[in-house]
C-alpha cells in the first residue's frame, strides 16, 4: 500500500519540481496580475467618484481594490495549469498512449499533476501575495476564515479539475478545441467572480449561481478573506461544491472510459 | 553581362552563443556569459552560370549558413557576397525573383491544403504567366511522377511525396539559380533519384545554376564540382573526379570464405571489417597485382572475392580524419 | 514596374486567402469560430454592462458611448491578434522557420504578416463589430465624426502592428522568448477598453506613448463622439505616425539579429 502512495506522491513532487524551472514565469505573471489589479482599481475608482456613493454591491471602494488584488493573487494558483491544452496536446501527439501504460492511472497523473502545480504556485506566489494584501488592507483574519479560505480553494480545484479534465478530452472526437476551451475558461472566470464580484449581478443570476460550484473559485475565497460572506452563505457554498463534486467525479470517470476505449482501438 | 552566378570572397560569420542558464531571474538571464561559434571562415569562391556545385560538409561545418548568406536571410559579418550579380542582404527583394531555395520537406507547402494550392500561390507570389505556369507544372508532375499526388493534402503525402512537391513550389518560376539545402534526407530511393534527373534536365535546359548542400554521398553524384567545409572553413574546391581520385590508389576488397579461420590478413592491407567469413581490407593498388597477394586469392579458403573503389563515403571519412589530425 | 507598397499588399492579400482556405478545410473549426465569437462578445461587455446597471457609470461616457470604446479596443486588438500571431511568430524565428519565407520577393513587414496566421482572433472582429454598429446606431453620428474615427483607427492600428512587430523582434534578439511580450499585450487590451483619462496623467501616456494603443481606441473613439479638437487629431495622427516611422525603422535594423537557428 505505502509502494502505492510512493508512486503518487512522486507524480505530485514531480509537478512541484517542475515549477521550479519556471521561476521567471511567476514573476512575470505576478507582475501582470498586478497591473491588472490596478486597472479595475482606475477604473473602480472613476465610477465611484462619478455616481458619488460610498458602496456598490455591498463593496465600499477600498474592499473593491482588494477585491481585485485577491481574486488577481487567487487566480495566479487557482488558473495555473491549462489542463485542458495539456490533455489536447496529449492526445493530438499520442503520449496520452505512453501515459496510459505508466503505473499511475492517466486521470491521476493529471489531478496530481496540476495539484503539485498548483501547490507550488500557491505557496510560492499566492501566499506571499496574500499576505501582502492582508497586511495592506488591514483584513482581520480569524483561524474560522483562513479555514473556510482553505477548504473553498481544495474544493474549487477539484470541481474545477473535472470540469476541465472532461473538456480536454474532447479532443478525441474533435481535432481542434481552441473555442470550447476559451468559452469554458471564459464562463468559469465570469461565473466564478473573475470579472466582476458576483453581488453586482442582479439577484436572479445570483440566485442561479448560488446552485453553481464555480463561485468557489474566485468570489467567494475572496468574500471570506474580506470578511463579507456570512457563516450561512460559506457553509451553503461549500455544500453546493460537494454536492457537484460527486457527479462530477462521476461522469469524469465515465466519460474517460468511453474516451479511452476511443483511444485504444484505435490505436492511438 | 554577369557570366558568374555566385561570387564569395572572404566571408565569415559568427554567431553569438549563450550558456544556457535555467533558473536565475530575468536580469541574471540578460547578463549570461556569452561566446562566439565561428561558423564561416574566411570563405572564397566563385561559382559561374549553369554550374551544378555540391556543398559538401558535417553537421556544424558551416554549409547551411553559407547558403542562407548567399540568399539573403542572413547577414555575413565580414567580406562580399555577390549573387547574379546582386548583394543578397541588400537586394534581397530583386535577388528573390531570380532566386529558388529548396528547404526542409514541406516549407513552402501548406500543410491542410492540397499541394496544388500552394503551386497556385507560388504563381501569384512570382507573378508567373497562366501559360508558363501550365506548361512548367505539366513538366514537374510528369518528370517527378506527381500527378495522382499532387491535388492531394499534403498532411496525407509521404515524406519523398511532400520534397518532390516542395521542389516543384520552389522552382516554379523558374529562377536562374537554385539553393537545395538537404534535399534527400529521409527520401525514399525512386523520388531521389527522380529529383536528380530533374535537377541535370533543368540545368541542361535553361543552364540554371544549382548549388546542393548534403552529406549524403549519392546526392553528390550529379554534381560536377564539390566544395567541401569543414568548421566553417573551405577545404577543397575542385571537381568531383579529383575527390575520388584522392584516396584513389587505394581498393577495397572483400573476402567471402567457407568458415571462420585464422589467416592473417593484416599482412596484405588494412583490415576494415572482420566477421565470421567475411572479410573486408583496404589495399594499395600495387599490392594487388603482387605474388603474395595473388596466393591469398588462390587460397583454398576463400570462396570468393570482390575488388572495388572505395565508395564517396569512405573517401569523405578519410579526409575528415585527415583534416582533425591536422587540428591537433 | 508596380509601386513597392501596392506589391506588398496584394501579396498579404494572397496570403490571407490561402490561409483561410486552410482553416476552413475543417468545417468543425468554422462552426467552433462563429461560437466563440458570440460568446467572446457578450463577454467582453458584461463589465461596463454591470457597471451601468449599478451605477452612473464613468464620468463623460454614457452606456452606449462605453460600449462603442470596447467594441472599437476589442476590434483593434484582435485585428492586431489577427496580423501578429506572437507565440507563431517567435516560434518561427527561433527555430529558423523564417527562412522559406524570406526568400519571397517581397518586403519584410508583410513577409512576417503572411507568415503566420490569427484567424481565431478574427472571431471576435466579428461580434466586436456587430456591436460597434449597434453602439453608434445608438449614438448617432457625424459624417466628419466618422472620417475622423476611421482614419484614426487605420493609423492608430498600422502603428500598433508596426509596435508590436518591433516589440517581438527586440524580445527575439534579447531573450529569444515571447512571454513579456504576449503578456504585455493582453495587459493593454484589457486596459484599452476603459477611457484612458481613468488613468489618470501618466497612465494616459503610457498608454500613449510608451504603449501606442491609444491611438487606436481611446482617441478614433473620442474623435467619433467628436470630443476631440482638430489640433487634438492631428496631433494625434502625427505622434502616431512618428511611433510607426520609428518601429519600422527599429524592426528593420533588427532583422540583422535573426540567426536562423543557428547560434
Amino acid at each position: 500500500m505505502f509502494k502505492t502512495i510512493d508512486r503518487y506522491l512522486a507524480v505530485l513532487v514531480i509537478g512541484f519540481k517542475q515549477q521550479l524551472a519556471y521561476k521567471k514565469d511567476y514573476f512575470l505573471t505576478l507582475g501582470f496580475r498586478i497591473f491588472a489589479s490596478f486597472i479595475m482599481v482606475a477604473v473602480w475608482t472613476a465610477v465611484y467618484l462619478n455616481s458619488d456613493v460610498t458602496s456598490i454591491g455591498g463593496f465600499t471602494l477600498p474592499q473593491m481594490y482588494l477585491y481585485f488584488f485577491l481574486i488577481n493573487a487567487i487566480a495566479i494558483s487557482s488558473f495555473n495549469e491549462p489542463i485542458s491544452e495539456n490533455i489536447q496536446d496529449d492526445i493530438q501527439s499520442g503520449t496520452v498512449t505512453t501515459a496510459l501504460v505508466k503505473p499511475v492511472a492517466y486521470t491521476a497523473q493529471i489531478f496530481l499533476n496540476s495539484l503539485g502545480n498548483n501547490i507550488f504556485a500557491g505557496l510560492a506566489v499566492t501566499l506571499p501575495f496574500l499576505a501582502l494584501i492582508v497586511l495592506i488592507g488591514h483584513l482581520a483574519l480569524s483561524i474560522q476564515a483562513i479555514a473556510f479560505f482553505l477548504i473553498e480553494m481544495a474544493l474549487s480545484f477539484t470541481v474545477s479539475t473535472f470540469i476541465f479534465f472532461m473538456i480536454g478530452t474532447l479532443a478525441v472526437y474533435l481535432t481542434n478545441i481552441w473555442g470550447i476551451i476559451a468559452v469554458t475558461e471564459s464562463l468559469y472566470m465570469l461565473l466564478g467572480g473573475g470579472v466582476v464580484p458576483l453581488s453586482l449581478l442582479p439577484s436572479w443570476a445570483n440566485n442561479i449561481l448560488a446552485l453553481l460550484p464555480m463561485q468557489l473559485s474566485l468570489y467567494l475565497p475572496a468574500a471570506t478573506l474580506l470578511g463579507m460572506a456570512s457563516t450561512g452563505e460559506i457553509l451553503q457554498s461549500i455544500l453546493v461544491g460537494l454536492v457537484w463534486a460527486v457527479p462530477l467525479f462521476a461522469l469524469s470517470v465515465l466519460v474517460w472510459n468511453r474516451v479511452r476505449g476511443k483511444i485504444t482501438s484505435v490505436g492511438g | 553581362m554577369e557570366d558568374y552566378a555566385v561570387r564569395v570572397e572572404n566571408v565569415s560569420k559568427w554567431f553569438k552563443a549563450h550558456e544556457v542558464r535555467r533558473s536565475g531571474s530575468f536580469v541574471t538571464k540578460l547578463l549570461r556569459k556569452t561566446y562566439f561559434k565561428h561558423a564561416l571562415r574566411d570563405v572564397s569562391f566563385d561559382i559561374k552560370q549553369g554550374e551544378i556545385v555540391a556543398l559538401l560538409g558535417r553537421n556544424g561545418s558551416g554549409k547551411s549558413t553559407l547558403i542562407k548568406i548567399l540568399s539573403g536571410i542572413l547577414h555575413a559579418d565580414s567580406g562580399k557576397v555577390s549573387v547574379l550579380g546582386l548583394e543578397p542582404w541588400t537586394e534581397r527583394i530583386e535577388l528573390a525573383q531570380q532566386l529558388g531555395v529548396v528547404l526542409g520537406a514541406h516549407g513552402q507547402l501548406f500543410w491542410n491544403l492540397p499541394a496544388v494550392d500552394a503551386f497556385e500561390y507560388m504563381r501569384g507570389v512570382y507573378n508567373i504567366g497562366q501559360e508558363e505556369y501550365r506548361r512548367r507544372l505539366r513538366y514537374f508532375l510528369k518528370t517527378l511522377d506527381l500527378e495522382h499526388v499532387y491535388s492531394r493534402q499534403v498532411r496525407t503525402m509521404s515524406l519523398g511525396e511532400q520534397m518532390k512537391c516542395n521542389f516543384v513550389a520552389s522552382v516554379l518560376h523558374n529562377p536562374k539559380i537554385v539553393f537545395l539545402d538537404e534535399p534527400t534526407i529521409g527520401v525514399d530511393l525512386p523520388s531521389k533519384i527522380a529529383l536528380r534527373k530533374t535537377v541535370a534536365e533543368l540545368q541542361a535546359k535553361y543552364k540554371t545554376t544549382f548549388i546542393l548542400t548534403t552529406h549524403i554521398v549519392e546526392d553528390i553524384g550529379i554534381a560536377q564540382r564539390v566544395i567541401l567545409l569543414s568548421r566553417g572553413k573551405m577545404v577543397f574546391d575542385d571537381t568531383r573526379l579529383k575527390l575520388e581520385a584522392m584516396f584513389g590508389d587505394k581498393r577495397h576488397v572483400e573476402l567471402h570464405m567457407a568458415e571462420p579461420n585464422h589467416i592473417n590478413f593484416g599482412r596484405y592491407g588494412k583490415v576494415l571489417k572482420r566477421g565470421e567469413t567475411t572479410v573486408v581490407m583496404e589495399v594499395s593498388k600495387n599490392v594487388l597485382k603482387t605474388k603474395n597477394f595473388l596466393a591469398l586469392l588462390n587460397r583454398k579458403e576463400i570462396l570468393d572475392y570482390r575488388v572495388a573503389e572505395p565508395g564517396l563515403n569512405f573517401i569523405l571519412n578519410k579526409f575528415y580524419a585527415k583534416l582533425d589530425r591536422e587540428k591537433r | 514596374m508596380e509601386n513597392r507598397l501596392v506589391r506588398d499588399i496584394r501579396f498579404y492579400l494572397l496570403s490571407q486567402y490561402y490561409w483561410w482556405r486552410g482553416f476552413l478545410v475543417y468545417r468543425e473549426q468554422a462552426a467552433m469560430w462563429l461560437i466563440y465569437s458570440i460568446i467572446n462578445t457578450a463577454y467582453s461587455y458584461i463589465t461596463v454592462a454591470v457597471i451601468y446597471a449599478v451605477s452612473s457609470g464613468i464620468a463623460g461616457w454614457s452606456y452606449y458611448q462605453m460600449l462603442f470604446l470596447v467594441s472599437t479596443a476589442t476590434i483593434v486588438m484582435n485585428a492586431l491578434y489577427y496580423n501578429v500571431n506572437i507565440n507563431w511568430l517567435m516560434d518561427l524565428l527561433r527555430r529558423g522557420g523564417m527562412d522559406p519565407y524570406l526568400i519571397r520577393p517581397y518586403g519584410r513587414i508583410s513577409i512576417f504578416l503572411s507568415a503566420q496566421e490569427g484567424i481565431s482572433s478574427a472571431s471576435a472582429i466579428l461580434g466586436g463589430f456587430v456591436m460597434l454598429l449597434y453602439s453608434a446606431f445608438k449614438i448617432g453620428f457625424n459624417a466628419i465624426g466618422l472620417l475622423a474615427y476611421l482614419t484614426l483607427v487605420v493609423v492608430g492600428g498600422v502603428t500598433l502592428v508596426l509596435f508590436t512587430l518591433m516589440l517581438i523582434m527586440l524580445f527575439y534578439h534579447l531573450l529569444k522568448s515571447a512571454n513579456f511580450v504576449q503578456r504585455l499585450l493582453s495587459f493593454v487590451q484589457q486596459a484599452s477598453q476603459y477611457p484612458l483619462a481613468v488613468y489618470g496623467f501618466v497612465g494616459q501616456l503610457i498608454f500613449t506613448l510608451v504603449i501606442p494603443v491609444g491611438f487606436a481606441s481611446y482617441y478614433p473613439a473620442k474623435a467619433f463622439l467628436s470630443s476631440i479638437s482638430a489640433l487634438g487629431f492631428s496631433e494625434a495622427i502625427a505622434i502616431a505616425s512618428a511611433i510607426s516611422i520609428v518601429s519600422y525603422v527599429a524592426f528593420n535594423k533588427l532583422q540583422i539579429y535573426y540567426t536562423s537557428g543557428g547560434g
